[in-house]
């Protein structure tokens, strides 16, 4: 369970974070929805001990996060974390082994999950040589190759066709299926819809709207209408805060 | 620290290094070249290269009979030789073979003998020296003979002075050596040094870029990752110096393979240890401890540096800046450590610390002024100062990567947005600003810089016979104003086509008949500001220096000497300084508002000239001029003034007294008109309006503070640090 307790962020002059709270439990998914520079990418640098909150706490299972307990944790960046000149086998190997994966298992792994994506063949095709979207498969399969039971996923959709995007779609579920707990952000609200639990709106910073996703999409109402997506939701909340 | 996630990030490290196929193919190159070179002469033999078979024939023209016996049998010890004798050189271009010497020897008053070697084209570089040793051995014997010394004699007499060096109250003991080992390893560990932080710089600036090193930093710890990157590169060096080292040790060995003679295999240890006491070992070994710690120690500073930066070129440029600190480290320590250093306590404690106890205590050992507690304190400090710099540098090193400074950007609401835009719009065009003007004057010092350099031998040989020195320094000096001017003129003007930046037409032209109203008035202005200068104000401020000095050219001088220095002092100034002072640059400036193009140009026109006197002079003649060329539009009349202005003092160095007079009378005649001139328009309305209109300025504090941004462009800033130290140094060195 992870526990983001009124935490801030402030940097020399802007305030990323403004004393956001909430709560993951074991084998839920979160979706953080925001628009672009709202503070998502600060939060999940947070959780990892990227960057220390200006207040505030974050804990695991009620323990501080070092960097043992970030061994079971999983990260896809925002921006990508591949070295060009490295083979897919090579860079997915690296990175495992730094999350104490033993070398023999990882092999097996990496080549079940190309399978997934339908992507074998690119097991030892240079990163360079890779698409835009299946670079960004493989630093998916990159944060959940060491089966990981925390994942957070930065904008797991960009650059995705609408195949891959259905494909990561299924090994979220599945990841999901097998008690994995799971953050991501994004701000194509049908992912968040198909995928979370619970959601988190976020704006410069604050923290707009929370809750379990379908009860926050019951209960909002625009001009005392219901709503019937995130979407509406999304555009109304924001656009009002602006 | 996990160790086994350091040792992966190590492993990976070397990995790319050492599989690049690139370190492969250095490596065979390297290998090849260096049996290659070491053995040039064995495989070349091998090979045929030269003509090895042929005899290399000598004959020797010895009419005196003083050296043809011992030279051949000196010659003679070699083999492929032959040597025999002539009485007459009949040898031609033409008819003289290949392989063929000819050594002519003719009785010298004061060298005893006086040796020729003639041949057809060049000599290999070993067998002449044979013809050397043979040569020096004939005129030795000739000496032994005529004053009666033995041939061993003779050679005691050649050799060193055997000199037994002794300090009694200092030990130092093989301070020449030491000095040598000290040199050698600094150069040495210059370059491992280079090689080492290019490597980390590089490395740890293109997995910043890639985002790699981020997502690293959530794996392990920033001590760790700097660690792993720390040791991996030092580790991949250490080992490219081995094999190079194994390189040189196998070509040894295979160059004994091809001398029969065994006793070359040893060549690289029996240059030292033959005369090693245990004193100079456990020297080499301090300074090898030391250097190793020191680069340890910097490699985490560079690191940390590295990461800072935002691209790989970026960090190439802290590399630099590193190994200047080494350098300048080097130096300080050989300039203030030397034989004749009382060193003092100040000094004692500076070389315990960290950074400098590299430097400093091998340099006090070689004076043998370094007691056992120094070397235990800095070696102390010095492996303390490893960790402890990790622990520091790591929190930097971190943030350095992460660089989350795009969030750094003030969200704002709307009105400060504009604001901020106006605000942004303003500094670079402060900084357009700077760069052009900057970049200009950089030219022109650059320019004078240079050519004065390149000009003063060039053309002093070039002319040497043809002009007089005066004439030659006056030619240069024409030369190198029109090009250090006339450069920076072309430089300013082309950024003026290109962004089309014209001063503001005048909607009227003005008329030729106040062309010449006005060009009478400046004259007129311009004499009486020299005057008054000159009388009233420049002796109380003790700035009565005559700068024509410098000039030896008088009436008496040369036809030459006079036309350029009518050229040195009159044309070109008038040519080029307005050409960039006032056109180039009023054009150049004008977008900023007239008033600022008009003080802005006869500012620099002032700072340009260095000094104080002729600088006051000038800001105020340039005040002048850049009116008439704001007013008119004509830089013509503004050459013609300066001309005119100028030419009167040049004509008055070379001119004899009768034209003198009669110059002046005409001056004269032409300054009264102008005074006449001068009063009319004050008179007159309308003219005097605009005059007034013209200095009436609105000078509000707030308009001047955006200028501050000039500054923010580095060229800017560069040419000014440079034409300040320049004033200074020419104001001093006038008085």
């Amino acid at each position: 369970m992870l526990e983001f307790k009124n935490v801030t962020k402030q940097f020399e002059t802007v305030t990323a974070v403004k004393n956001v709270s909430f709560t993951v439990n074991d084998g839920e998914v979160l979706g953080i929805v925001g628009r672009n520079g709202s503070g998502k990418s600060t939060i999940f640098r947070m959780i990892l001990d990227l960057i220390e909150p200006t207040e505030g706490e974050i804990t695991f299972n009620h323990n501080e996060i070092t960097t043992s307990v970030l061994d079971r944790f999983g990260y896809l960046p925002e921006e990508g974390s591949l070295l060009n000149q490295y083979t897919v086998l090579d860079i997915c190997e690296y990175y495992a082994s730094l999350k104490l994966m033993p070398k023999s298992e990882i092999l097996k792994s990496l080549k079940e999950w190309l399978a997934i994506f339908h992507m074998e063949d690119l097991l030892t095709m240079k990163v360079k040589k890779l698409s835009k979207g299946n670079r960004q498969k493989i630093q998916f399969i990159i944060s959940v190759l060491h089966n990981p039971d925390f994942i957070i996923l930065d904008e797991p959709f960009s650059g995705l066709d609408p195949v891959s995007v259905e494909e990561l779609e299924k090994a979220i579920l599945t990841l999901k299926s097998q008690g994995k707990t799971i953050i991501f952000s994004s701000h194509i609200m049908n992912h968040v819809e198909n995928l979370c639990d619970k959601i988190l709106l976020i704006n410069r910073g604050e923290a707009l709207l929370q809750g379990d996703l379908q009860e926050v999409i019951r209960n909002y109402k625009i001009n005392g209408e219901p709503v019937h997506s995130l979407n509406d939701i999304f555009i109304d909340k924001v656009g009002e805060a602006l | 620290m996990n160790n086994r996630k350091v040792k992966e990030i190590i492993k990976f490290s070397f990995y790319k290094d050492l599989q690049n196929k690139w370190f492969i193919i250095f490596n065979v190159i390297t290998l090849v070249s260096i049996l290659i070179l070491m053995n040039f002469t064995k495989i070349s033999s091998l090979l045929h290269f030269g003509n090895e078979d042929d005899i290399f024939e000598i004959v020797v023209l010895d009419n005196s009979n003083l050296i043809y016996g011992n030279v051949s049998s000196k010659l003679l010890e070699n083999e492929g030789f032959s040597v025999s004798r002539i009485t007459e050189n009949t040898y031609t271009a033409d008819n003289i073979p290949d392989d063929f010497v000819i050594i002519e020897a003719t009785p010298d008053e004061e060298e005893m003998i006086q040796f020729s070697v003639i041949s057809k084209e060049g000599i290999q570089g070993s067998k002449y020296e044979k013809l050397l040793e043979a040569m020096s051995y004939a005129r030795n014997m000739m000496f032994a003979d005529r004053y009666g010394i033995s041939e061993e004699e003779l050679a005691v007499f050649q050799s060193d002075l055997k000199i037994d060096r002794v300090m009694l109250s200092v030990d130092a003991e093989d301070s020449n050596s030491k000095e040598y080992v000290k040199l050698l390893s600094s150069a040495l560990t210059y370059l491992i040094a280079t090689l080492i932080f290019s490597k980390l710089s590089n490395e740890i600036a293109q997995e910043k870029q890639s985002k790699s090193s981020e997502y690293i930093l959530t794996t392990v710890s920033a001590k760790e990752y700097l660690f792993a990157k720390i040791f991996s590169n030092v580790a991949i060096v250490v080992i490219q110096g081995i094999l190079l080292m194994m390189y040189y040790y196998i070509a040894m060995l295979l160059s004994s393979v091809f001398t029969i003679a065994t006793t070359d295999i040893s060549l690289s240890a029996s240059v030292l240890s033959s005369a090693l006491s245990m004193d100079m070992v456990i020297y080499i070994l301090t300074v090898i401890l030391y250097n190793i710690l020191n680069i340890i120690l910097l490699c985490i500073i560079q690191a940390t540096l590295a990461a800072k930066t935002a691209s790989t070129s970026e960090a190439g440029n802290t590399m630099s800046l590193v190994l200047f600190i080494m350098v300048i480290a080097y130096v300080v320590s050989s300039t203030v450590i030397d034989p004749y250093t009382k060193v003092n306590s100040l000094l004692a404690i500076a070389s315990c610390l960290p950074l400098l106890s590299a430097f400093f205590i091998p340099a006090l050992m070689v004076i043998g002024q370094c007691s056992i507690w120094q070397i235990a304190l800095s070696l102390i400090l010095l492996i303390v100062s490893i960790p402890f710099a990790f622990h520091f540098c790591a929190k930097f090193f971190k943030n350095g990567i992460l660089d989350y400074t795009r969030l750094k950007k003030k969200r704002s609401a709307s009105e400060d947005k504009e604001k901020k835009l106006e605000k942004y719009l303003v500094k670079r065009k402060m900084k357009e600003l700077g760069f052009v003007v900057g970049l200009s004057i950089l030219i022109y010092v650059g320019v004078q810089t240079i050519f004065s350099l390149i000009g003063s031998f060039t053309l002093g040989t070039l002319f040497e016979n043809i002009y007089t020195e005066t004439e030659i320094s006056l030619i240069m000096q024409v030369l190198l104003q029109a090009l250090s001017l006339g450069l920076a003129s072309i430089f300013v003007l082309a950024y003026c086509n290109k962004h089309s930046l014209t001063v503001s037409r005048r909607t009227m032209t003005v008329s030729k008949s106040e062309k010449v109203k006005i060009v009478l008035i400046a004259l007129f202005l311009v004499f009486a500001l020299q005057i008054v200068l000159s009388i009233l104000l420049y002796p109380s401020l003790g700035l009565d220096y005559d700068i024509t000095d410098m000039f030896e050219v008088t009436s008496e001088s040369s036809l030459l000497s006079k036309l350029m220095l009518v050229f040195t002092l009159a044309v070109t100034p008038a040519l080029f300084e307005e050409l960039f002072f006032r056109k180039a640059m009023i054009n150049f400036t004008s977008q900023y508002g007239r008033k600022f193009a008009l003080v802005f140009s006869a500012l620099l026109f002032g700072i340009i000239h260095m000094n104080l006197s002729q600088g006051l002079f000038a800001f105020i003649m340039g005040l002048i001029l850049g009116g008439i060329y704001l007013y008119t539009g004509d830089i013509k009349l503004t050459m013609l003034i300066h001309f005119l202005n100028n030419g009167f003092a040049a004509l008055a160095m070379i001119l004899p007294e009768i034209w003198m007079v009669i110059v002046s009378i005409i001056l004269f005649a032409v300054l009264i008109a102008g005074f006449v001139f001068f009063i009319q328009a004050f008179v007159e309305k309308t003219s005097r309006a605009k005059i007034l209109s013209l200095c009436k300025t609105k000078v509000s504090l707030k308009s001047l503070e955006r200028y501050k941004y000039v500054f923010a462009d580095y060229t800017f800033d560069i040419s000014a640090i440079l034409v300040v130290l320049m004033s200074i140094l020419t104001e001093h060195l006038l008085r």
